[in-house]
């Protein structure tokens, strides 16, 4: 399974990296929004996990900008949002993508990692 | 809102200018007088202040006495008499405001001292002309609610009760339509409210509330002339006590820093127009509303909440990141004491999340009642008070047992509250011991239950309180210490108060004890 994962907390880029690794999926990981789109461009992913602050620009725009290459259904299917403030807006605009929300910190790392590489509905 | 203004412009022949100087504050002598010179009453003193060619007259309304004198030396006569907390009025440039306003022709300035509005409305249906009537319904409607509140003030009597927002405005334009005001049990359906009888009534609106204010007679017999000029009369003193009310009833939100007092009041442009002037007066009194010290308590407390939140967002990512990466390396090999500090690593990241997760719920806004952890709530207020208290042992006892490990104490109610009266006892005593220099110092908090309270007793090995302080200590600005504020037990019983609780303290010839009675 190809993921990238889009975080600009190192640690968490890291580890999350390494922790989907360990299941065996391909990861690449960013933590600049806009090489993220470009990666998206050239890259065919099956999931995306995507923090929602970052440096340069935000999940949104990122989802926003792919767009162009995946129908609003497979937005909805590939998309993940990890953040640590879930506010109702936050809420509310994913819902707008259908997209998955994880509220960081996860409740349970392992069923967090499960959700990530498995079937979305089961979480 | 025209009506309102006609009749003020009758009213105010007499007084064109009237501008609201302190809310009703209970405890507070935000404004005190030197008894000797204005004599207060229990409700109120005012004295006003007239504008008569050069000279000013000032007059205190309540012991009808006057004093005329020139602008400067009525400065010099306020700054004598009135003192405002604990100053006087020196700092005040008084005389370059007034002068700044054109030619105003009368002034009067009112300290109202009166506590919450339902004394105040029992005071005014027990002893003024206003006791022909026997009910005040008062119905509060929060702008973009569906609800709006109904409370309904007897005598002896105070009762709770909720509208749906059409009926509210049935009412509120029932009113508005009506041009005598005054109603019989046909008028509306006044059985639906809960009005019997002839009543006279007032629709308002305040700067987020639409408000109806009902005087009942709760008997059948017509509405006389008087009897509706008695409660125009009496109608502006209470809508800003009923301002003042709602603005005591609501979480305090955008509130402006309060600065001068004085120069807000006084330039608060003073023309003939009720409506502008008492609109303005009005937004000026949701600032002046709290009294100092409240909004003091609460800038701090909200600046806290701001601080965790900001800790809470800055320290919870990486904190993750930790978790995670933890979590990493337990897919490789490690001997047993890798994995012991592996695990240790866990328990402090775990142990910090919950500490930024406990604080930012504890020091927040919500002032909801909810089912939450005594123990781990006194816990967590002992860690917050961590650096203060260094070297002084603290323990909890619940039913004299010293509470270890995991034990859990669920009560249903208002954590934020307790919480911020426990910080400032335990800080109280921190401050005492220290003072004190106990030997072997210790703060200890028991709890225990009575059938319909449950006791927190925070008791130090302090040097304790002298007699001579004990009858005055929750009163504000009482202090002992050099740089205290005086604010901290006031605060602390005024909190308990709000939460349907008490405060006291018990004399013990070791130390300290606090008693807060929380209701179960």
């Amino acid at each position: 399974m190809k993921i990238l994962v889009i975080e600009d907390e190192i640690l968490i880029q890291k580890s999350l990296q390494k922790l989907l690794e360990l299941k065996g999926c391909s990861v690449t990981a960013t933590s600049m929004g806009r090489e993220a789109i470009q990666l998206i461009q050239n890259n065919s992913y099956d999931r995306i996990i995507c923090d929602l602050m970052l440096q340069d620009i935000t999940g949104f725009d990122i989802i926003e900008e792919s767009k162009s290459l995946y129908s609003s259904h497979e937005i909805a299917e590939k998309f993940i949002i990890i953040t640590a403030y879930s506010s109702p807006q936050v809420i509310e605009n994913a819902q707008k993508y259908s997209c998955k929300i994880l509220n960081k910190p996860f409740e349970d790392i392992h069923s967090a990692i499960n959700f990530f590489i498995g079937n979305k509905d089961e979480k | 809102m025209e009506d309102t203004h006609n009749t003020h412009s009758k009213k105010s022949n007499a007084l064109d200018h009237k501008v609201y100087l302190a809310p009703s504050i209970k405890n507070l002598p935000q404004f005190q007088f030197l008894k000797d010179y204005l004599c207060l009453d229990e409700t109120e003193a005012s004295i006003k202040v007239d504008f008569n060619q050069s000279n000013y007259v000032i007059s205190n309304i309540n012991t009808k006495s006057t004093f005329v004198c020139s602008m400067k030396n009525m400065t010099t006569y306020l700054q004598d008499k009135v003192l405002i907390g604990h100053q006087h009025f020196s700092d005040i440039d008084f005389s370059n405001t007034i002068s700044k306003n054109p030619k105003p022709n009368s002034l009067e300035i009112i300290f109202a001292k009166s506590s919450s509005i339902q004394e105040y409305i029992q005071l005014i249906l027990a002893k003024t002309k206003l006791s022909v009537f026997s009910t005040v319904h008062l119905f509060i409607h929060p702008r973009g609610k569906n609800m709006a509140y109904h409370e309904t003030f007897g005598r002896s009597s105070h009762q709770k009760g909720l509208v749906q927002t059409e009926d509210f405005f049935e009412l509120y334009n029932a009113i508005k339509k009506s041009k005598e005001r005054t109603f019989g049990q046909s008028s509306f359906k006044a059985s639906k409210y809960n009005i019997i009888g002839t009543c006279v009534g007032r629709e308002f609106t305040l700067t987020n509330h639409d408000v109806i204010l009902f005087f009942s007679r709760n008997d059948m017999i017509p509405m006389e002339y008087l009897e509706t000029t008695l409660f125009e009369n009496e109608f502006y003193n209470l809508v800003n006590h009923i301002n003042v009310y709602i603005s005591n009833k609501e979480a305090i939100n955008n509130i402006s820093i309060y600065t001068d007092l004085f120069d807000n009041i006084l330039n608060v442009p003073l023309n003939k127009n009720w409506n502008a002037s008492v609109e303005s007066a009005i937004d000026l009194l949701q600032v002046e509303t709290y009294n100092e010290a409240e909004i003091n308590h609460q800038e701090r407390i909200s600046l806290l909440g701001d601080l965790l939140n900001t800790l809470r967002h800055e320290l919870s990512n990486p904190l993750f990141g930790l978790q995670l990466s933890a979590e990493v390396l337990k897919f490789e090999q490690l001997d047993s004491e890798q994995e012991m500090f592996l695990g240790q690593i866990e328990k402090s990241i775990r142990r910090s999340q919950k500490i930024i997760e406990n604080f930012s719920e504890f020091f927040s806004d919500n002032l909801e009642q909810r089912e939450f952890d005594l123990i781990e709530l006194i816990e967590e207020v002992f860690t917050l008070t961590k650096s203060e208290s260094r070297a002084i042992s603290k323990n909890l006892y619940l039913d004299n047992t010293r509470v270890s490990g995991d034990l859990k104490y669920s009560i249903h109610g208002h954590p934020t509250s307790i919480a911020q009266i426990l910080f400032n006892l335990i800080i109280n005593s921190v401050q005492a011991i220290k003072e004190g220099k106990t030997k072997d110092p210790a703060i200890n908090i028991y709890l225990s239950e009575e059938p319909a309270f449950l006791n927190v007793k925070v008791v130090d090995n302090g040097p304790g309180v002298l007699l001579e302080h004990q009858k005055d200590f929750f009163k504000p600005f009482y202090t002992t210490k050099v740089d205290g504020t005086g604010l901290g037990l006031a605060i602390c019983l005024n909190l308990a108060k709000k939460i349907q609780g008490d405060l006291s303290y018990k004399p013990t010839k070791t130390g300290s004890i606090f008693v807060l009675r929380i209701p179960k």
